[in-house]
């Protein structure tokens, strides 16, 4: 894993609704974490590994969102939501019960646009 | 990181939540869901981003306004204070599972079930769910456990499930406009009428 502070891929692709993206292997997205598993202060989720190196669409942007526990919209940068790539908290210890199926949020910086 | 999750005592504390409430709390530990991290990679929005949404409650507004003025029936709000409270609380569920097909009531149906509120056993009809009335879907999910990002725990939901293809896209939802977050609305079963061929 990449220490802290480690800047790879700080590009910007500017995904939008319905692009062809494929999701970097593994060991390309852990170059763009930080020693906390993050990049720009998204973390990458295990459950989100399942998904590398495989091809999806792109569902939505993520530009804003509603904060529940703060009652506000907040702004996100550079963040997709893809077709399919759905939460299912089985692969989260803790939060296996979970059935919210909630989309998983991906930064730009691990995903390649299929052209 | 590993999580413990145990029911909370005597199972008698309940939540008071927003949107869907009828559940039981269920004490848990863990560090371990994307939206716990979620707003930290997040901004305040921004004077554009308030004129964007200022616009779209407004878009909204006229909209429900001029529906109501055309007679179309689009706002449950005002339906709903006309159902009387004896209606409250029409059941004829059925335990619906994974990959069942099942049909959303048509409007009229779906407001007899609702309180003053809108909201039947506590869960409110959302506007944005009004569009999906009458069709077929199919289960995706039985919503037993969820966490609730409110109260920082996993709670417990009663007779509720997720439709295929059924996602939030924020129209209607007046302090939410422009939301992208795309959650799948919450449909209780007394919504929906399985289909048997």
């Amino acid at each position: 894993m990449a220490p802290k502070g480690n800047k790879m891929r700080l590009f910007k692709i500017h995904l939008q609704k319905g692009d062809l993206i494929d999701v970097l292997p593994l060991e390309e997205i852990e170059k763009t974490l930080d020693n906390e598993g993050k990049c720009e202060n998204l973390i990458f989720m295990p459950g989100m590994k399942k998904y590398a190196g495989k091809r999806h669409r792109v569902l939505r942007r993520a530009q804003l969102i509603y904060n529940e526990s703060l009652n506000k919209m907040v702004r996100m940068k550079n963040t997709v939501l893809l077709e399919d790539a759905i939460c299912d908290g089985k692969d989260s210890s803790g939060i296996e019960q979970c059935q919210r199926l909630c989309f998983y949020y991906w930064k730009e910086h691990w995903l390649k646009k299929v052209t | 990181m590993t999580g413990k999750i145990t029911i909370d005592g005597s199972m008698k504390g309940r939540l008071i939540m927003k949107d869907t409430i009828k559940q039981e709390t269920v004490r848990t530990t863990f560090d371990n869901c994307q939206l716990q991290h979620l707003y930290e990679s997040t901004v305040d929005i921004t004077a554009p981003d308030k004129l964007t949404m200022f616009l779209l409650r407004l878009t909204t507004y006229f909209q429900r306004r001029t529906a109501n003025w055309i007679g179309v029936p689009t706002s449950y709000r005002q339906k709903t204070t006309k159902v009387s409270t004896a209606s409250i609380g029409v059941t004829g569920s059925t335990t619906l599972r994974e990959g069942d097909l099942v049909q959303v009531l048509p409007l009229e149906e779906i407001r007899k079930t609702l309180d003053k509120d809108g909201n039947c056993d506590r869960m409110k009809f959302l506007g944005g769910m009004e569009r999906f009335c009458g069709k077929e879907f199919r289960v995706l999910k039985e919503i037993k456990f969820m966490f609730d990002e409110k109260s920082w725990r996993i709670v417990r939901l009663k007779n509720a499930v997720l439709l295929q293809d059924q996602i939030c896209d924020s129209k209607g939802q007046y302090d939410k406009e422009g939301c992208d977050r795309s959650c799948f609305y919450f449909w209780k079963e007394q919504w929906l009428r399985k289909v048997i061929r």
